[in-house]
């Protein structure tokens, strides 16, 4: 009678059992908070301190969610089961990305994105906690951090982009030598979300020039911890007018790491980046879907009640065409994250890599994620700028993607590149 | 190895805002709002936790969900499966959507039989649609089994059931011996969220679904005694009047007046 045909049958009632489960978890464990912490919650200068970064409160309430969440089993449930996380399938996890962003909205910082923050406590990503890239960690880093960072206690930053290395990643110039058994690390990390706050951080450093120049290999991925001597996280990085966030530079003069502590092999650091990337590409995409879906459903409730001229706004065919153009954008942008998902899972039964699609599904996701923002305020007025509702947060949002996990600019250059290898399969 | 069996109904989402809500009134049904999901009636998701707090105290509890509807009931059944229930029946007979709580009793006292023996049936004190209150009692009545209602707490060892039962002006403890029907109020307390191992485990078990012929009954014998007349949203008119006085006394014998004029007091 009511079958959601929209959901793929062999996940259906693990998607609505998920959703369900997470929205009373955030209602009986979250909401809470966020009214106790009502007043930090409403002003930065309250919510960040001088130095940018969130005040104790903030930090420990975050904490406690992570760790509830975890509990509960969500905090991990992207993370493939064999390292101790919920195995969720991307397909599944598109819906509840996409379900959670449509019901919480932007700017709630106890729940996920939201004050220039890009880590989101009800459930990790490869940038803060435990994910698929983690399945690449050998036994010894298996037992030594997976325990604690599955409980949400401790969290991780991804750290590969420096001042001079963004898009070009080839032009890292953090650098480890061996020495004895160990690796020396020195060097210089920019824009790493979560790094204020990390316990550990995997580090990509260059391993061997010589690959690197042939741009075959030679990056490795370490684990540092960040208490290590030698680590030092310079500052907060904050974004598009926040007072704070969670970006941040971290500085390594001659950290000392043991030889085992590294993701996947030796000078091959750059797979496991990739696989770190892609994962949070399908992701974004699939929280800026619901992201979209939160800015149309508050423009619908708004035209119908906001009367100009004698008439609700929503009787007007310029709105008309703006919540229209809204949902063109919603519906394409679903679909085609949900195809990649698609395809994505298809992968270990032989299916081809869906380089260009991811490519493409994140590059769109976030650039429609923006122009719906942009249409939601308009469709508001005055009141759709006032930082009173979530939508210039969300609009701020969806314009940072479009730098981060690779510009749109380079999603087009991948995608480009694909075409012209022949790759023009749709 | 106790058994309880947990009466679960599913029902319009009681969050839908207002606005939304619309009736169908020459179907006399209500109109599902397209994007908001059905949910368990509040209360009988608090009847799978009392269960579920006995099953915490007896591990070898087993909690049957028992659901009389559609399809789409199935959603229902599965969150209390995620909640910690073990097994779910659905009984879907197309003959059976209309039924008035009086074939409603009926037809899941009969699926109780099937799934006897059975220690202690739990329902909500009423289903948060229609309110009416009476589906507990009348399974009670049809199976001839004590009937506790309106409880705030559920204890069950060695074969009696002890129940806090919430009253108008405070609580009173009843006891009755095993099998026996208890109606829950939301005095019982938060019901527990489900945990992603559970909800995962959920969304792979089983439903079982049967008909009235499963349950030896034919649908065509059982009649509403109930018959709704009429569906509508009512009408709520606010009128608001300001009473003027001199004086807070002056106000407030005007204000008496009126309201013994309108038969108020
Ligand atoms: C909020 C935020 C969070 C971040 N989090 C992390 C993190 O957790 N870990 C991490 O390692 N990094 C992180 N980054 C860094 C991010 O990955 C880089 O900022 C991004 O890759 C772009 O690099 P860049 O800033 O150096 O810009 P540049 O690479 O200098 O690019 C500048 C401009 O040139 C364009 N451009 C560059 N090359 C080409 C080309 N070949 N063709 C066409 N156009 C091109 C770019 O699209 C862009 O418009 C984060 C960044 C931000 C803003
Ligand atoms: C930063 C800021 C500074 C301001 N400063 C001043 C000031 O100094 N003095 C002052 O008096 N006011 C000021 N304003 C108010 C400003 O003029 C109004 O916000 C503006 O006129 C829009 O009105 P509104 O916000 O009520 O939106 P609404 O009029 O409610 O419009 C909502 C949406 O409906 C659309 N719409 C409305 N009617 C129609 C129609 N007939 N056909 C098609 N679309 C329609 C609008 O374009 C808009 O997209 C300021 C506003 C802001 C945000």
């Amino acid at each position: 009678m009511t079958t959601d045909v929209s959901i793929p049958e062999n996940i259906r009632e693990l998607v609505k059992g998920v959703l369900k489960g997470l929205f009373e978890f955030i209602d009986a464990e979250v909401v809470p908070l966020e009214e106790r912490d009502r007043e930090i919650l409403a002003d930065e200068r309250k919510f960040f301190g001088p130095d940018g970064r969130m005040v104790d409160q903030a930090l420990d309430a975050r904490r406690d969610v992570r760790m509830k969440s975890a509990e509960a089993g969500f905090y991990p449930m992207y993370a493939p089961e064999d390292i101790g996380g919920g195995g969720i399938p991307v397909t599944a996890m598109v819906f509840t990305q996409e379900g959670v962003y449509r019901r919480y909205g932007p700017g709630r910082p106890y729940i996920a994105w939201a004050k220039g923050l890009l880590s989101q406590p009800i459930v990790a990503s490869f940038v803060d906690g435990p994910s698929h890239m983690l399945a690449s960690a050998n036994e010894t880093m298996r037992k030594q951090y997976l325990p604690s960072l599955l409980k949400g206690e401790k969290t991780l930053c991804f750290a590969l982009s420096e001042s001079d290395a963004g898009s070009d990643v080839w032009s890292i110039k953090t650098k480890a030598r061996r020495d004895g058994d160990d690796w020396v690390i020195n060097g210089s990390k920019q824009w790493i979300t979560n790094a204020p706050y990390a316990d550990y951080a995997v580090v990509f450093a260059v391993t061997n020039e010589e690959m690197v120049a042939k741009r075959q290999g030679g990056i490795t991925a370490f684990i540092v911890e960040a208490n290590a001597p030698g680590y030092s996280m310079d500052g907060v990085l904050p974004v598009m007018g926040h007072q704070g966030g969670d970006c941040g530079s971290l500085t390594f003069e001659n950290v000392r790491v043991p030889g085992d502590h590294m993701l996947g092999q030796l000078d091959q650091g750059f797979q496991v980046a990739m696989f770190g990337i892609s994962e949070g590409r399908i992701a974004i995409a699939a929280s800026c879907l619901g992201m979209s879906e939160y800015a149309l459903d508050r423009c619908l409730d708004y035209a119908q009640q906001r009367v100009t001229f004698g008439k609700p706004i929503s009787e007007y065919q310029a709105i008309q065409f703006m919540l229209a153009d809204m949902a063109i954008d919603i519906y394409t942008t679903k679909y085609m994250v949900l195809q990649t998902a698609r395809l994505i899972e298809a992968v270990p039964q032989g299916g081809r890599l869906p380089v260009k699609e991811i490519s493409i599904a994140k590059a769109y996701a976030v650039e429609t994620c923006q122009k719906d923002y942009d249409r939601a305020i308009q469709i508001h007025g005055g009141m759709g700028l006032t930082n009173e509702l979530p939508l210039e947060e969300g609009f701020r949002i969806a314009r940072t993607l479009r730098i981060p996990d690779g510009t749109s600019e380079i999603q087009r250059r991948t995608i480009a590149r694909q075409l012209l290898r022949g790759d023009t399969v749709f | 190895m106790p058994h309880i069996i947990c009466c679960v109904k599913q029902v319009p989402d009681p969050e839908t805002p207002a606005s939304q809500f619309r009736v169908d009134e020459a179907a006399k049904k209500v109109v599902p709002v397209p994007g908001i999901a059905p949910v368990p009636s509040q209360f009988d998701t608090i009847g799978v936790e009392a269960a579920l707090r006995i099953k915490d105290k007896t591990p070898d509890t087993t909690i049957t969900i028992l659901s009389l509807g559609p399809e789409s009931y199935r959603d229902s059944i599965k969150h209390s499966l995620a909640m910690g229930a073990d097994e779910g029946v659905l009984i879907n007979d197309p003959a059976l959507y209309e039924a008035d709580h009086w074939v409603t009793a009926q037809v899941l006292a009969a699926a109780i039989g099937k799934l006897a023996p059975f220690d202690l049936v739990i329902c909500g004190r009423q289903a948060v649609d229609w309110d009416m209150g009476v589906v507990g009692s009348t399974i009670a009545e049809i199976l001839n089994v004590p009937c506790i209602t309106i409880a705030k707490e559920i204890q069950y060892k060695d074969g009696q059931v002890v129940v806090e039962r919430v009253l108008l002006d405070g609580f009173e403890t009843a006891e009755s011996p095993a099998p026996c029907v208890v109606t829950v109020s939301n005095e019982l307390g938060e019901p527990r969220y489900p945990q992603l191992r559970q909800i995962m485990a959920a969304a792979r078990k089983e439903v079982k679904v049967w008909t009235a012929s499963d349950l030896g009954l034919d649908a065509a014998q059982l009649k509403n005694l109930v018959s709704l007349e009429r569906l509508y949203v009512p009408e709520v008119k606010v009128e608001t009047e300001i009473i003027d006085g001199e004086t807070p006394q002056e106000k407030a014998e005007k204000l008496a007046l009126k309201l013994r004029e309108a038969k108020l007091i």
